[in-house]
């Protein structure tokens, strides 16, 4: 061990590495790590070590393993020799550093024995936490599928694959075919929200659910503002007002989860505005030549594209008002269905002929005037006046689009929102340059603005997948539901049980009536009655059994060797791995082993499934559950 | 007589998570929490109760203008409320639409402040601009995520000593009382609690109570985590204490349960749904009032109980379409306002009935107000509805409010004055923030100095107060 001169005070620990991976391989570990130093540039390094494919570096406070807590993962799957740690400790505070060898055939090397001969521990391993890290990130965290499938690819492998959606089959996944069932194509409102929980849990496309959510948020739309629309027709039952309502938002989620990995956000933006989800949501159907509605028009712009306050003025608002003029939703046949200025079916013929409630485009309610936006900018578009021709009309929306989606504010917002989600609450400049530079990068398959493309630079910005993110956001409440399903073998229809919590956590995905959509960053979901629900939502699943409500949590255990009569120790570790990738602190561990093994009273008692279960759901209550 | 849960052992444990900080962790708590669980008593018993009204009222079928020609079956052709089903003010020209009947006690005692014309400069007719300007407290910021309540609380110590001295009933906390440090929100009243009972209960509460104290490491939000873990402890313990499932006291003069949380509390009324004064899908509203008001009641003079601040919302005055005019929609959501407010001033001012608990009155020390958005135009849409507009309605009801009617009669409400903007809104005669400051300074005690950063820019614009509290 060697302390460093600098303030604040550095402390090395060079690890002796012992084989740990005896439960995977009989491979040899990598050998002792020696040569460990840090520099006045606070880089970290150390020697060779031939049988290392790589290292990782944890780094902890002394004052935290002063209290028996481990460092944590500081640097994963470093590949050279040094590594570079600039962050200060606050006042008062002291960094150690420690760091392990690693081969791919032997595994990690053991943390070794402190000088008192006290066996090391890290705050979970790298390997683990880095692992459970990505799959919350790009999905809805560890599951058994998505687990099989990291440990048969790698991180990178697993990334490139969950990129490419049609490569992982979801068609031969007979649990979520199973679930599925009945509710694809929904016929009410609760069937839609059960999809996002049964393919959040079920499907193996974890990224392309996560993502499709990110547009179906992004672009929100209401159900209930929608519903008023079919029941004024008069002609539905309210059966068929449900189904006709919740189509138009399955069809947008439909179109907006193929856009996002086989299209542009020119095409998903468009897929939005001229769906009858939106049309009728932000009433644009209420949108007409000299009594403008600019309820859609505002929104466009400060929510959908370009961001509040970023390029566009009141003016703008009124134009694209005047734009979207004359837009609605009617039913058409079939045949005429993309066309917008085809018929709209008569009232009589509305109900029992076959069609689809599309845009529509009224010539005569649309404002043929010119209209300007972005005037004096060097963005400014003119959309010449069609009154000779008022059909023409129908395209100032494209054009307006068109302008919109290449205004330079697009990109940055949507890069930004992004970021957001999947990365960090606090996107850097350079991490929007970044992602914006891929969005214009004209060599894309689909070109400029190519979501799949830019999704691919956001999993590749270095914090992504860095153990600087760890834990540094929070579960929305729907991740949060979904994430404790799969970490239990969870059963659900996406019905029972989840949509009463959902409610309550106020997260309803299609039924949220703010235009803005829910919010990603943790403040806004973090209060007492929120943290409440979340710790009785998993109390509540772990008791549970049944097909629709419930989890198989102790079947999962048995399949990995372990029942009641397991060591308590051994369960928790089981269990610590799955839903923290290890990172708990003895106390943390102590306190679930104690849960465990004492009943109501805290009188010492053997445990049995049903406390196994009650133990995993108190688990879930602890606040790094509600981190990602 | 309630019997209290000595929540001490609370504080106690609440304290030993703030003995961890002194590991160099102490930049994790807000500092507020800190002041918060240190600090000694409380310095005030003044209460304020708001009420938001989502959607933006129609004030002018709300606190009608009966005196201006304008209002009128030309203007409104379905909506309009003849001035023989209305209810006379008495000053000539205002009248409540009849769906208000129940707040005639309030208004005859002197006692409710019901204002006309309230808005302010650059009116957002957008449904979340508007609410988020009207909660943070400054027009001029579309963006800031912090409420002037939060603001009024922070800049004046209220939360001294308080274990809660802010409570929001709502499916979350709403932005005018968000800000650094979190005030609980009890979104499900009848659930707000862990689902076992004792000792199952104690065991793992207990159990969550330590591993949130013990703060493990630093990330962005563990520091918050971990207060939260440790108010909602404490908060569920003075919660159960207050038992507000088994409170249901009734109105004097009707027997009716003050507040109709299901359909056994839910008065009977041959003319309403199912035979009931209120639909169904009132009761979450109703919920929500009672445990406000039974926080403020439960403030007691000691000054750790209860709280100081509480609130809720009614949603769904967004009357685009089919808003009705003696029947409807907004008929029947005026009726469950009018009726929630004289609730309050029944239960606040220890006139119920069916209430063994025997509270005292705190009526003198409270102040419930309403806000809402904007009004909506002044001209009936094409839909029996009306869009988004200007200047609406709001009310202030209490003990030393100066009860009457404000900005709506014939010297404060000029011939045109519904077609001042753009030939279509009713323009705004008091700033909101006018109403709000008035009500912080006269009745809360707020101080002077604290005004700009309530309500940023306030001493500049320095607009009209209307001198609704009394003394």
């Amino acid at each position: 061990m060697r302390c460093s001169n600098r303030t604040p005070t550095t402390v090395l620990i060079a690890v002796l590495a012992v084989g740990l991976a005896v439960e995977r391989a009989a491979a040899q570990a990598p050998g002792e790590v020696t040569g460990v130093s840090i520099d006045s540039s606070s880089t970290l390094s150390w020697d060779a070590d031939p049988a290392a494919d790589d290292y990782s570096v944890y780094r902890g406070l002394v004052s935290e393993l002063q209290r028996g807590i481990g460092p944590r993962c500081h640097g994963d799957e470093i590949t050279e020799l040094a590594f570079i740690s600039p962050a200060d400790p606050s006042a008062g505070e002291a960094y150690l550093f420690l760091v392990t060898a690693e081969s791919d055939a032997g595994g990690e090397g053991s943390p070794g024995t402190s000088s008192t001969g006290q066996a090391r521990a890290t705050l979970g391993s790298c390997d683990l936490v880095m692992r459970n890290h990505l799959f919350a990130r790009s999905g809805y965290c560890w599951g058994e599928w998505t687990a099989d499938r990291f440990a048969a690819l790698g991180a990178e492998g697993y990334l490139n694959e969950q990129l490419d959606p049609s490569s992982v089959n979801d068609v031969s996944n007979s649990t979520l075919q199973l679930r599925l069932n009945g509710i694809d194509p929904p016929e009410d409102v609760s069937e839609i929200v059960a999809q996002a929980v049964v393919r959040g849990m079920y499907a193996r496309r974890q990224l392309e659910q996560q993502t499709t959510m990110f547009w179906v948020n992004h672009f929100n739309t209401n159900y209930e503002e929608i519903r008023p629309y079919f029941n004024n027709r008069g002609i539905y039952t309210n059966a068929e007002i449900d189904q006709l309502t919740v189509e138009t938002q399955y069809r947008e989620m439909q179109e907006f989860r193929d856009l996002a990995f086989n299209g542009t956000f020119r095409e998903i933006v468009e897929a939005s505005g001229l769906g009858p989800a939106m049309i009728l949501y932000l009433d644009n159907d209420q949108n007409v030549a000299n009594r403008p509605n600019e309820n859609y028009a505002r929104e466009l712009l400060e929510l959908h594209t370009m961001g509040v306050d970023r390029g566009y003025t009141q003016k703008d608002v009124e134009e694209m008002a005047r734009i979207w003029s004359g837009w609605n939703v009617c039913k058409k046949t079939l045949g005429g269905a993309s066309d917008p200025l085809a018929a709209c079916l008569p009232k009589a013929l509305e109900k029992d002929q076959p069609g689809k409630y599309v845009a529509n485009f009224r010539v005569n309610e649309h404002d043929c005037g010119e209209k300007i936006l972005f005037e004096g900018t060097a963005y400014e578009t003119i959309i010449d006046s069609t009154c000779s021709d008022p059909p023409l009309g129908v395209e100032d929306v494209y054009t307006a689009l068109d302008a919109v989606a290449d205004h330079p504010s697009t990109p940055e917002f949507i890069s930004r929102k992004l970021i957001e989600w999947f990365v960090t609450e606090q996107p850097t400049q350079e991490m929007i340059d970044t992602v914006v530079a891929a969005w214009n990068n004209p060599a894309n398959p689909r070109g400029v603005g190519d979501l799949r493309e830019v999704l691919r630079a956001i999993v590749g910005l270095e914090l992504f997948d860095s153990p600087d993110s760890v834990g540094e956001k929070i579960k929305t409440p729907l991740e949060h539901i979904i994430c404790s399903l799969r970490a239990t073998r969870g059963l659900t229809n996406g019905i029972n049980g989840v949509q009463t919590y959902l409610q309550r956590l106020d997260h309803r995905p299609h039924r949220n009536p703010v235009p803005t959509g829910y919010p990603e960053l943790g403040d806004d979901w973090l209060d007492t009655g929120n943290l409440l629900e979340r710790q009785k939502w998993g109390r509540d699943l772990t008791q549970r059994t049944a097909f629709n409500y419930g989890t198989g949590l102790t079947n999962l255990m048995a399949d990995n060797g372990l029942d009641a009569t397991s060591p308590a120790g051994e369960i928790i570790e089981f269990w610590a791995e799955i839903l923290f990738g290890g990172a708990l602190t003895p106390a943390e561990k102590q306190e679930a082993i104690d849960y465990l093994t004492t009943d109501d009273e805290g009188n010492p008692s053997s445990p049995d499934d049903t406390r196994i279960r009650e133990t995993v759901g108190f688990m879930m209550g602890y606040p790094q559950f509600l981190e990602q | 007589m309630i019997f209290h849960r000595d929540w001490t052992r609370r504080s106690f444990l609440k304290g030993s998570g703030l003995t961890l900080a002194g590991f160099g962790l102490t930049s994790l708590f807000p500092s507020s929490f800190l002041r918060h669980a240190m600090a000694a008593d409380a310095t005030s018993d003044k209460r304020l109760l708001f009420i938001f009204l989502r959607g933006g009222i129609d004030g002018i079928n709300t606190l009608i203008p009966q005196g201006d020609p304008d209002y009128n079956t030309t203007n409104r052709p379905t909506l309009y409320i003849d001035p023989l089903d209305s209810i006379d003010l008495g000053n000539g020209f205002a009248h409540f639409h009849p769906g208000l009947s129940d707040l005639m006690d309030l208004h005859n005692a002197g006692q409710l402040a019901s204002v006309h014309r309230v808005g302010y400069p650059g009116q957002s007719r957008s449904h979340f601009d508007s609410q988020r300007i009207y909660e943070n407290g400054d027009p001029t910021q579309t963006t800031l995520f912090e409420g002037w309540l939060y603001r009024y609380v922070r800049e004046n110590g209220v939360s001294s000593g308080v274990r809660l001295p802010v409570l929001t009933s709502q499916s979350t906390t709403p932005l005018i009382v968000r800000g650094a440090e979190k005030y609980v929100n009890v979104a499900n009243p009848d659930s707000f609690d862990y689902l076992d009972q004792p000792p199952k209960r104690d065991k793992y509460e207990q159990a969550w109570e330590r591993v949130y104290a013990d703060v493990s490491r630093i990330g962005r939000h563990r520091g918050s985590l971990s207060a939260l873990g440790l108010e909602l402890i404490g908060t569920l313990d003075e919660y159960r204490s207050w038992d507000q499932v088994n409170w249901n006291p009734t109105h004097p003069n009707t027997g009716n349960y003050l507040f109709p949380v299901d359909e056994a509390t839910n008065p009977n009324d041959p003319s309403g749904p199912g035979g009931k004064m209120f639909p169904s899908s009132a009761y979450s509203y109703f919920r929500a009032l009672k445990v406000c008001a039974l926080s403020l009641l439960e403030a007691k003079a000691d000054g750790t109980t209860g709280t100081r601040v509480a609130g809720t919302q009614l949603g769904n005055f967004d009357h685009h379409d089919g808003q009705g005019g003696l029947a409807g929609d907004h008929r029947d959501l005026l009726k469950q306002l009018g009726y929630g407010l004289d609730s309050l001033y029944v239960a606040l001012s220890g006139q119920a009935t069916n209430e063994p608990r025997m509270y005292p009155s705190v009526w003198s020390d409270t102040v419930v107000i309403t806000l809402s958005e904007f009004g909506r135009t002044t001209k009936e849409n094409g839909s029996q509805g009306t869009d988004h507009a200007e200047g609406t309605t709001v009310f202030a009801a209490g003990g030393y409010v100066n009860g009457g009617v404000y900005n709506c009669d014939s010297s404060s409400w000029p011939a045109g004055v519904m077609f001042d903007i753009y030939n279509r809104y009713l323009s705004h005669a008091t700033d909101y923030r006018a109403v709000m400051w008035e009500i912080l300074r006269d009745h809360m005690g707020a101080s002077q100095a604290t005004v700009d950063t309530i309500f940023p820019g306030y001493t500049a614009l320095n607009p009209p107060e209307l001198g609704l509290i009394g003394v």
